[in-house]
Parts: structure tokens; C-alpha cells; sequence
């Protein structure tokens, strides 16, 4: 018997060891709700800014709650959600579009046309970007 | 005939180093991955030298063991006379069928290589056999388990210490690694907890096979025996789990190669014990004769002295490797033996003195500390710790990637990624890919089309990307000329598959060698339909393309395989090679190696150069040679009048880690430094004008090809997400859906994607081969982001759905 204790305590011992030496990760959560976060899916404002304080450098959420704000009215809010986005990336081309857009919309023609540059500065040949220069400038003349 | 048994060992040693070199060779060229991706290019010049020599090696082993088996040659009656002879009769006949035919010409990627890396073995193991034979068996006692927690306690201190002594210098030696004094400190106490564990599992495993031993009533030499077993299947393991496994060798030949190996490792081990303790009379502990290769049997001394020189070569081996290292393996592997050695020469230096009263509690009751400390350090798990301690310190590299362990679900996902990479090429049945169907020629004027994709050059070792770079004049000159791509990735971090998805316009099936690639190659078809004149490099890659037709001109003709290509020898010979007649546009493709790590990495930089701080001087030495050369193919097109009538891009296939938390090359990784690349693309003036694009939306290189069909006035099909789609697009907006998708990244040498996302701002990683996965926030600095069980499983969802959708479009079943 005594010869049997002596063989398996090390035995039990080493399994012991084996089996906790490895550590396993947390199961993932594949949930689809989570997907709403993707800002191409979503347009209702509340999961959008859900989602922004869950992922605070996302452009794309920052972008679509712009739109959003710009649709409702609220210019202020739209304002501040496209300026977030640029000091992330300050060569986001379409921000600078709707920026400039904005800024047109409320008179800030100046401020319109420097968008517009910017816009046109990372989309070389962007017609788009190219009429919100020309019309921040004529607007401009007519201040 | 006097035998002289130390000497004998180390000719066994040497013998038994050629040979499993050459089985290795052998088992390497097998492998279809490495194959590729070593051998044949010549990436590795040693491998080349190597089998080139390896005949003549062959008959210098061969002479120099005919001269340890001298005395039973020609000793009639000699105990293993028979084997002996008949070792060297055999040893003749191969001799002479290597010199017919050299191992050189008949391994390659066959299974003639496969049987040859098997045959390889047999000379070491019947070597063994004969000295078993032909040498007395030691008088063996059975072990002392006191002196076997002596000495696993005092070898986790030993070898904890062998590699935290060079660790500060270390650091300093690295890029990005943040490790403040009271933080280093908690790394070392961890890492020695770590040891302990480690250590003392070597201690329980002793102790349950001596107490298994004794049970079964098997004597102290059954005892040493078993320790030899022991060595074998630990031997397989590692080399199942950890050589073949980052080699790309899975499945049943991976272990049955590792499993040969092994035995003859451990064979080579017994033979070297039973040399090194033919000459003790008193009887051995057998941990102790286990040990005896390291350390001899006779003196403390000997032990001693290799446990004082250990620490030097061991890190010095670290220091050398380390940026050729293929995802640590040579480093990981090192450690192995330098624990082994450690312990051997440990156990010898404790010596045979007994611990009286030492009672089956102590025996117990320190394993049992050890499992205490081990689990509170995995409670209070400072892996951000022990993560930035693990690029400086190989050891707890491998005991951390040893850690890491799968749940059932994550080994089934892991299993599929598996089964989707690296796939033989008969199991894929690619289709016909076309951007344009039917394509004929295009209508306008068709620009000349120089493609440059530097091997390995990363994007912030040009000023265009990089304020900070002065080095790169002539390629600054040409990026202020042209569209400058802030959000250029690669597919793939790796030649092997980068290089076939730009010529394909999108990702290509996970194989070594693209099966009928001509039915895929959308940029070879555009260059056909347009009648371009091809002038380019070849290489081990676009040599598989099927290209040697038409208007082809090879520029680099029997170029030596390991040669790396030089960009300024093929602008010189380039020169030469323009047509004068310019009626037909011309198409230069060059893959030059300038900045690849094997060449950059033994480049001796000029003194008169200097670099600022921050850059790895041999790289940013070979970047500025080739910006030289750039500059050189420019100043030539100026000179031809043609610069104004070609589309120049210049990129690179994949970039390179120089150092970022200990690592160097790109081997599987997927970290941004090896998957951004710099693209630069100059339009001719006249047809400027005509594209609009987004430099700040992200691109890969595989746009590059539907791009020029754009540019060539075609409309390029979009032909889904794992496809380019051309960055100069005839609508406003068209890059906004290039903001918002998500790409599948992956490296070319295993198991490893990638999701990218929130264009180019969120990479999201699942690394098979390590078993790990990272995330990394690249708004600015790449930060590493905690990995939630939400964001591992969308992005595990992502990575599945699109490899299944690229088994889907290439007819792949595994």
C-alpha cells in the first residue's frame, strides 16, 4: 500500500500541473445585435451615440451622427461630431465635404471654401469638393 | 588499441550534427511551404552552402567515424565487430551513390526528400548502437529525489537569471517596449515564478517516474531508461508542436517527422552517455548518467563551468538570431537546450551528497508552494507585464506561448482556418477571373506602366510618409509628382501570396504555388490585350506565371537563385533592353531585394552616412541605395522622354517588423509595420486630369491592377469584397464604401487573418500558430486594445465568412 502512495501522490501531483499550466481565453459572443454598431446599419441617433461611447474613435459612428444631427436641425451637434472625426483624421476627405456643406448652410463661407480645399487636398478631382470651393467663394463675393 | 571515449563522443556529436542537419534539410524541402519560401528563392544562403557540400561533409563524417570504430575493425572477436563493418560497408555504397548523385539534384519538394530525411537518421541511431554494443554498460544507482528538487529549485533560479541579465540591454536594443524599473522588477518576479512552475513540473515528472520505476520493480538502469523515453516523446512534441507547426508541416507527416527525429535525437543522447560514463567504475545516480553529455559523470568542475559560460551563449546565440529568427523558433528552440543543460549540469554540480530527513513533505510541499505562487500570478494576471518582459526575454516567450491554451470552440475555429491554408494545389479548382469581359484593346492612349515593388520596404522609411526620413530624395521627388496612397495595406504579409494577388487584382487561393494562374492573371491578360512589351525581372515567384511568351524580355536572365535582385543592375541593364520603336507601350516589372531583411540585415552602412535616431540604420542604408536606384530609372525615363507618358507606381509587397517588441521580419505576423505599405502612383499629365481619387480612403495593393484598367479606360468589374476595385473612380463617393468594409488580411505563411477595419483604423487579428489574438486601435500610434468576447467573436464571425468565401469563388474543398 505505502508503495502505492509513494508512486501515485507524484502522479497526482504532475497531472495537477499539466492540467492547470495552460490558460484558455474567454468564450467569444458572437451576438448580430452587436453588429448595429457598424454605422452603415443604423440610422436612429440613440444606438448611434450608444455605440460612440462604447467605440470613441470611431469616425464612421461620428460621420453618420453628424448626418444625422445636420437632418434634424441640430448644426451644433453636427458641427461638433464632424470636427471630433477630423482631429482623428484630418485628411477624411467626405468630413470635410459635409463640414463644408454645413458651414456653407449657415453662412460661414470662409470656413466653407477651407473645407472644400481640404476636401479637394485627399480627393484630388473631386467635382463635389470642387463646386463646394466654388460656391463658398461666390457666396463669399456676395457677403 | 587505446579507445579514447571523450574523443569518440565528440565525433558522435559532430556525426549526429550533419546528419540531423540533413535530415532537416530534407524534412524542410518536403514541405511544400518552406520549400517555397526558403529553399527555392535562397532566402537562407547557409541552407544553399549547406546541401551544395553536402557529399563531401558526407565522406568526412564518414572517415572520421571509420576512425572511432578502428578498434572494433581490427579487433577479431571485438564486442559490435559485425555492426561496425557493416556500418562502414553501407557507409561506402552511400558515399558513393552521393557523389553519382548529390543530394543537391535529387531533394526537392518530392517525397523522395521525405524518404531521404528518414534515411538520414539511420546512421546516428546504428552508431548508438554499435557503442551500446561495444562500450560497458555504467553501474547505475536510482536517483535521489532530494537532489532532484535541489537541483529543478536551483535551475529555475539559474536559468531565470541566464536570461534576465541580458534583458536591459535588451530593451535598449528594441523598439516600443516600456519597461520602467518597478515594472521590470514585477517581470522578473513573475518570470522566476513562472520558472518555478515550470521547474518543479520537471521535478514531478521525475519523481513519478522513478516512483513508477520502483513500483514496478524496474532497476536504476530501467530508471535511465525511461528518462531517455522521457527526452523522446518530449523531443516529439516540441518539434510537432513548435518546429513543424511554424514550418508550415502539419497532419500525420509533420509527426511522423518530428517523431524520427526525436528517436534519433534521444538515440545520439544515449550514445553520448553511454561515451562520456564508460570510464566511471562507481556507480551513477541515473539522473545523474541522464545527464553525463553536458556534464560528464567525474568532476563538479566541469559543471560549474559550463553553468559560468551558459549565460554568454545564450544570450549571444539570442542576439545573433534574433533578427533572422522565423517567429522565434530558433530562439525558442535555444532555450530548450540551454534549460536541459542547465538542469544536467545542475544536477551534476549539487552533487550525490544526501539531505538526510528530508521527508516526503518537503518533496511535496515545495512542488505545491511552486503551484500556489504560479496560480496567484495567473489570478492577479499581469499579462501587460509579462507580455513587454516577453520581447526581451525568449524564455518567457515560450512559457507564455506554452500557456496559452484553446477552448473547444476556439480549437474548431482555429481547425477550419487550418484547413484553409496552405492548401494543396490539386484540391483547388480556380476559375477564370476577369475585370472586363470580353476584353479587347483598349480605345485611347495607352501610357507606359512601370510597376516597382520593393521586397520588404516599409512606408515610414520614405520621407513621403515619414517627415522624418531624409534618405529617400529621389523617391520624395517622384511621391510630389504624384498621388500619394495614405492608407495603402497588403493582403498578405508575405511575397509568397502578396506578389500573385497585385498581378490577380484580389486574394488568391491560401496555396504555395498558384495552380492555373493564367486564368487569374488579370494584369498579364490587360497587358496582352494592349499589347505591352514586357520587360522584367524574374524571380521565384512571377517565374510561376507562365509569362515567357510574346513581346517578353527577361532582364535578370540566369540570374544565380539566391542572387537577390539589385534595382540599379537592372535599371543599367534596362538601358539597354528600351526600344527605340515606341509605338507599343512598354511594361517594367521589378521585384527588387534591396531592402529585404537577408540583404539589408548584412549590409555594412558607410561611415559618411548617418541616420537619426529612432531608424534601424542597415535599413534606412538600404532604402537610401534603393531611392538611388529609383532616382537612376527616373533620371532614365526623363532621358528617353518617356516619364511624362508612363504610370509609375512604386510599392512594396509587405513591410517589415525591425525590432517593435522584440520582433524582426514579417514571418506570420499581420502588425501594421508589415501590412502598410507605401504606394505611389504618377499619372502622365494628360490623363490626370481625367481620374479623381481618395489618398486618405483605404486601398490595397490589389486595386493596383483594376486600377489600371481605369486608367487604361476600361470599367473594371467589381467583383467583390475580396477583390481590388480601382482607387481612381469616375464618381464622387465611390471611396465611402471603402471607408466602411471590412477586408480580410492574411499572412502567407499560416494560419493567421486579419479584419480591417474603420478604414485601416482597427485591425483585428487571429493567430493559429501562436494561439493568440490581438487587436490594435491605428487611429495614431497602434494601441493595443483589449480583446472583449464581443469583439472576438464578430471578428471571428467576419474572418470565417470571408475564407469560406474565398473557398467558395476558388472551388476549394479541404
Amino acid at each position: 500500500m505505502r508503495h502505492w502512495i509513494d508512486a501515485l501522490w507524484p502522479a497526482a501531483l504532475l497531472v495537477l500541473f499539466l492540467g492547470t499550466f495552460r490558460t484558455t481565453e474567454r468564450e467569444s459572443v458572437y451576438d448580430q445585435a452587436s453588429t448595429n454598431c457598424d454605422a452603415s446599419r443604423t440610422s436612429d441617433v440613440g444606438t448611434l451615440e450608444r455605440c460612440l461611447a462604447v467605440d470613441g474613435q470611431n469616425i464612421e459612428l461620428m460621420t453618420d451622427l453628424g448626418d444625422q444631427y445636420s437632418m434634424s436641425g441640430n448644426t451644433d451637434r453636427a458641427e461638433l461630431m464632424y470636427r471630433r472625426a477630423l482631429a482623428i483624421d484630418p485628411h477624411d476627405g467626405d468630413v470635410h465635404l459635409r463640414l463644408g456643406e454645413l458651414l456653407l448652410a449657415r453662412g460661414d463661407a470662409a470656413a466653407a471654401r477651407a473645407a472644400g480645399e481640404a476636401a479637394l487636398a485627399s480627393q484630388p478631382g473631386s467635382l463635389h469638393a470642387e463646386r463646394l470651393v466654388e460656391r463658398a467663394a461666390a457666396a463669399r463675393m456676395h457677403q | 588499441m587505446t579507445r579514447r571515449p571523450g574523443a569518440i563522443a565528440l565525433a558522435r556529436a559532430v556525426n549526429a550534427l550533419f546528419f540531423l542537419a540533413l535530415s532537416g534539410y530534407c524534412f524542410l524541402a518536403f514541405t511544400p511551404f518552406a520549400y517555397d519560401a526558403f529553399i527555392k528563392p535562397g532566402v537562407i544562403h547557409a541552407l544553399w552552402a549547406f546541401i551544395a557540400i553536402a557529399s563531401a561533409l558526407y565522406w568526412v563524417m564518414l572517415l572520421m567515424t571509420v576512425l572511432t570504430l578502428l578498434p572494433q575493425l581490427s579487433t577479431p572477436g571485438a564486442r559490435g565487430r559485425a555492426a561496425a563493418w557493416a556500418y562502414v560497408a553501407a557507409g561506402v555504397v552511400v558515399g558513393i551513390v552521393l557523389v553519382v548523385r548529390p543530394p543537391m539534384e535529387v531533394v526537392g519538394n518530392n517525397p523522395t526528400a521525405f524518404a531521404l530525411g528518414m534515411a538520414a537518421l539511420v546512421s546516428p541511431v546504428w552508431l548508438a548502437m554499435i557503442d551500446h554494443i561495444g562500450w560497458p554498460a555504467p553501474s547505475v544507482h536510482q536517483a535521489d529525489s532530494s537532489r532532484a528538487l535541489t537541483a529543478c529549485a536551483t535551475t529555475a533560479v539559474i536559468a531565470c537569471g541566464t536570461y534576465a541579465l541580458a534583458a536591459p540591454l535588451r530593451i535598449g536594443q528594441s523598439i516600443g517596449i516600456d519597461l520602467p524599473p518597478r515594472l521590470f522588477a514585477g517581470a522578473v518576479g513573475s518570470s522566476l515564478i513562472l520558472y518555478l512552475f515550470v521547474f518543479m513540473t520537471l521535478f514531478v515528472a521525475i519523481l513519478t517516474l522513478t516512483s513508477a520505476a520502483r513500483l514496478f520493480g524496474v532497476n536504476a538502469s530501467g530508471e535511465y531508461r525511461l528518462l531517455v523515453v522521457l527526452l523522446a516523446i518530449c523531443a516529439t512534441i516540441v518539434l510537432a508542436g513548435l518546429v513543424c507547426a511554424s514550418l508550415g508541416l502539419t497532419g500525420r507527416a509533420a509527426w511522423a517527422c518530428a517523431m524520427s527525429l526525436a528517436v534519433a535525437v534521444a538515440a545520439v543522447w544515449a550514445d553520448l552517455v553511454r561515451l562520456r560514463s564508460s570510464q566511471s567504475s562507481d556507480p551513477i545516480d541515473s539522473v545523474a548518467l541522464f545527464g553525463a553529455p553536458a556534464a560528464g559523470v567525474g568532476s563538479r568542475a566541469a559543471a560549474v563551468g559550463i553553468l559560468v559560460a551558459l549565460p554568454f551563449v545564450a544570450n549571444g546565440f539570442v542576439s545573433a538570431v534574433r533578427q533572422l529568427d522565423w517567429n522565434f523558433l530558433l530562439q525558442k528552440l535555444s532555450v530548450l537546450i540551454v534549460w536541459l543543460l542547465t538542469f544536467t549540469s545542475v544536477y551534476a554540480a549539487v552533487g550525490a551528497r544526501r539531505w538526510k530527513g528530508v521527508s516526503r513533505i518537503w518533496l511535496a510541499g515545495v512542488p505545491v508552494v511552486a503551484f500556489a505562487l504560479y496560480h496567484l500570478l495567473a489570478w492577479m494576471n499581469p499579462s501587460i507585464t509579462i507580455d513587454r518582459y516577453a520581447a526581451v526575454d525568449p524564455s518567457i516567450r515560450l512559457i507564455r506561448d506554452a500557456r496559452t491554451g484553446q477552448s473547444s470552440e476556439t480549437g474548431a475555429r482555429y481547425a477550419y482556418l487550418r484547413s484553409q491554408t496552405l492548401v494543396l494545389p490539386l484540391k483547388v479548382q480556380p476559375p477564370a477571373i476577369d475585370f472586363v469581359r470580353p476584353l479587347g484593346p483598349a480605345s485611347g492612349r495607352k501610357p507606359n506602366i512601370f510597376l516597382i515593388v520593393i521586397d520588404s520596404l516599409r512606408r515610414d522609411y520614405l520621407s513621403a510618409y515619414n517627415p522624418r526620413v531624409t534618405f529617400t530624395p529621389e523617391i520624395a521627388k517622384l511621391a510630389g509628382d504624384s498621388f500619394v496612397f495614405e492608407r495603402a495595406w497588403t493582403r498578405y504579409s508575405g511575397t509568397l501570396l502578396s506578389v500573385p494577388a497585385i498581378w490577380a487584382g484580389g486574394m488568391v487561393p491560401h496555396v504555395v504555388r498558384q495552380p492555373r494562374f493564367s486564368a487569374r492573371n488579370s494584369l498579364l491578360k490587360l497587358l496582352d490585350a494592349n499589347d505591352y512589351r514586357r520587360l522584367m525581372d524574374t524571380d521565384s515567384v512571377v517565374d510561376t506565371f507562365d509569362l515567357r511568351f510574346g513581346r517578353f524580355v527577361e532582364l535578370n536572365p540566369g540570374r544565380e537563385l539566391w542572387a537577390p535582385t539589385d534595382l540599379c543592375t537592372t535599371v543599367r541593364t534596362l538601358e539597354g533592353a528600351l526600344p527605340q520603336d515606341r509605338a507599343r507601350p512598354t511594361f517594367f516589372y521589378s521585384l527588387p531585394q534591396n531592402v529585404h531583411p537577408t540583404v539589408s540585415q548584412t549590409r555594412k552602412v558607410p561611415p559618411s552616412e548617418t541616420y537619426p535616431p529612432g531608424f534601424d540604420a542597415r535599413t534606412a542604408s538600404s532604402a537610401y541605395d534603393v531611392d538611388r536606384c529609383v532616382g537612376a530609372l527616373l533620371d532614365l525615363l526623363r532621358r528617353e522622354h518617356l516619364y511624362d507618358d508612363t504610370v509609375i507606381i512604386v510599392t512594396s509587397d509587405h513591410g517589415d517588423l525591425l525590432g517593435e517588441e522584440g520582433r524582426w521580419g514579417h514571418a506570420f505576423w499581420l502588425y501594421p509595420e508589415v501590412m502598410r505599405v507605401p504606394l505611389i502612383v504618377h499619372v502622365p499629365s494628360w490623363l490626370k486630369a481625367q481620374v479623381r481619387t481618395d489618398l486618405d480612403a483605404l486601398v490595397f495593393s490589389t486595386d493596383i491592377t483594376p486600377s489600371l484598367y481605369a486608367l487604361l479606360g476600361y470599367h473594371p468589374a467589381d467583383l467583390g469584397p475580396l477583390f481590388g476595385r480601382s482607387f481612381f473612380t469616375a464618381r464622387d463617393g465611390d471611396s465611402r464604401r471603402r471607408r466602411r468594409e471590412v477586408s480580410l488580411l492574411a499572412s502567407s505563411y499560416g494560419a493567421v487573418y486579419g479584419v480591417l477595419g474603420q478604414n485601416g483604423r482597427r485591425l483585428y487579428v487571429v493567430d493559429t500558430v501562436d494561439a493568440t489574438e490581438y487587436a490594435l486601435d491605428l487611429s495614431g500610434e497602434p494601441r493595443r486594445l483589449e480583446v472583449t468576447p464581443i469583439m472576438m467573436g464578430a471578428n471571428r464571425h467576419i474572418i470565417a465568412e470571408q475564407v469560406s468565401a474565398l473557398a467558395t469563388t476558388y472551388h476549394y474543398r479541404p
